[in-house]
């Protein structure tokens, strides 16, 4: 047993437990995690366990810094560490949370102050590394199912990706997941999965939605650097079909034209976790992207910065259905 | 030392290519991605350079290599000599193949 789980902690026993299907695992949580649901603990599940801040502290001391997100005075605000048997994903006011190296376990200290927004961290972060650790793809990515596909867009944060997923769902498409997207390979397909039922986005962008679009969005859960929204995941895995690359332009129009052949060194800027610098955790990207260029269809779309964002759903839907007939 | 692009042809010429352990390589359709497990970065060739890469990695010497790859291309072979000398150390200089030179 490692430093990282330590003994007695290697099950949900005295606390309830919230179950949820997040990245491709099942998961088992003492904690009421955003979307995790009250259930009977089943054997085999991989486990959210909440710790104190001693545990999480514990055995630390040589850890390798993989990954610092500074600010502009030079205070960390987001710390990703590494030691051969674990990873610590720390944030002020987001607690500290420890994913064993096989993403089985996370041990996780929620901040002393509580809510609901420190639960970004582990949906952005932790449970993704976790995926990623047990064997998933990542892609930072938005997305939908629409009918029987999996539809997932890319961009440089800020692009516009979540904003375009959310106007299609609100034109009766469903959600999957707002930024990252885990997908696993078979012999012949690509799966993607449903992230966690939490969506940000522009409390600019979810005005101008109609009514009946806002409704699909499910309830609000709070606003921070944006509103945050529990929306409802009905599909939780539909064969990755087609990936778009979002770009902005300051040309008229939107254009949305095919890679043929898809261009690899989009592909793999497109992965999530560039931290995980192990040898085998390197090469897996590129089979990952081999896989995708061989298995999708992929497209880049130019949208106007005067397209607004209903113009480029309703643009991007009609292209969508007519690359995925029913 | 990388030998000088025009100073050391015939000493290319003579030498082996090796792509190390630490270097992996995939085929894409129009790129061949080689991905450095050194430094954690990925580099792109275009289709003549997946070309040579891979007549590099299977040929005796370099010299051998562009011979191949004049006739493949249907090019002199002197100015393939130079191309494939010049992509060498290109390639050589980013960590990316070695040179074995005959003792």
């Amino acid at each position: 047993m490692s430093a990282a789980v330590p003994r007695g902690r290697t099950h949900v026993t005295d606390s309830p437990t919230y179950v949820a299907s997040v990245f491709g695992v099942d998961w088992q949580s003492s904690l009421p995690l955003i979307g995790f649901e009250g259930d009977e603990a089943a054997p085999g599940g991989a486990l959210v366990l909440e710790a104190s801040r001693q545990e999480v502290r514990a055995g630390w001391r040589n850890a390798e810094t993989v990954f610092c997100r500074r600010l502009a005075g030079g205070r960390p605000v987001f710390v990703v560490e590494r030691t051969p048997d674990a990873y610590r994903i720390r944030a002020p006011r987001h607690g500290t949370h420890v994913v064993a190296g096989d993403g089985r376990t996370i041990l996780s200290a929620p901040p002393s102050r509580g809510g609901w927004s420190w639960q970004r961290l582990i949906y952005a972060q932790a449970l993704p590394l976790a995926a990623r650790l047990q064997g998933l793809h990542l892609l930072h990515a938005s997305a939908i199912s629409v009918g029987d596909a999996a539809v997932a867009f890319l961009a440089p944060s800020g692009t516009g990706k979540s904003t375009v997923a959310v106007n299609l769902i609100a034109r009766g498409h469903d959600f999957l997941t707002d930024d990252v997207l885990a997908v696993s390979i078979s012999d012949r397909s690509l799966t993607a999965y449903a992230g966690p039922p939490l969506l940000g986005l522009s409390e600019d962008d979810y005005e101008h939605l109609p009514e009946e679009g806002r409704m699909a969005l499910g309830s609000r859960v709070g606003h921070l650097d944006k509103l945050y929204l529990a929306t409802p995941v009905r599909n939780g895995s539909a064969p990755l079909q087609l990936l778009y690359f979002l770009e902005r332009t300051d040309a008229s129009g939107l254009e949305i034209r095919r890679q043929d052949p898809p261009r690899p060194e989009q592909l793999l800027a497109g992965t999530a976790l560039p931290y995980l610098r192990t040898r085998r955790r390197l090469v897996e990207p590129l089979d990952f992207c081999a896989a995708l260029a061989e298995r999708t269809r992929v497209f880049t779309v130019r949208m106007s910065t005067a397209n607004s964002p209903g113009y480029v759903a309703a643009a991007l839907e009609a292209h969508i259905l007519e690359m995925t007939p029913a | 030392v990388i030998p000088d692009r025009h100073l050391d042809l015939e000493r290319v010429l003579a030498a082996s290519v090796r792509v190390p352990d630490h270097v992996v390589y995939r085929e894409f359709a129009q790129e061949t991605v080689l991905l450095n497990l050194e430094t954690g970065q990925y580099h792109g060739v275009n289709p003549t350079g997946g070309k040579m890469l891979d007549s590099l990695d299977r040929a005796a010497t370099v010299g051998d290599s562009a011979a191949e790859l004049a006739g493949h291309f249907g090019r002199d072979r002197a100015e393939m000599e130079q191309d494939v000398c010049s992509f060498c150390i290109d390639l050589l200089e980013r960590g990316l193949v070695e040179l074995d030179e005959p003792a």
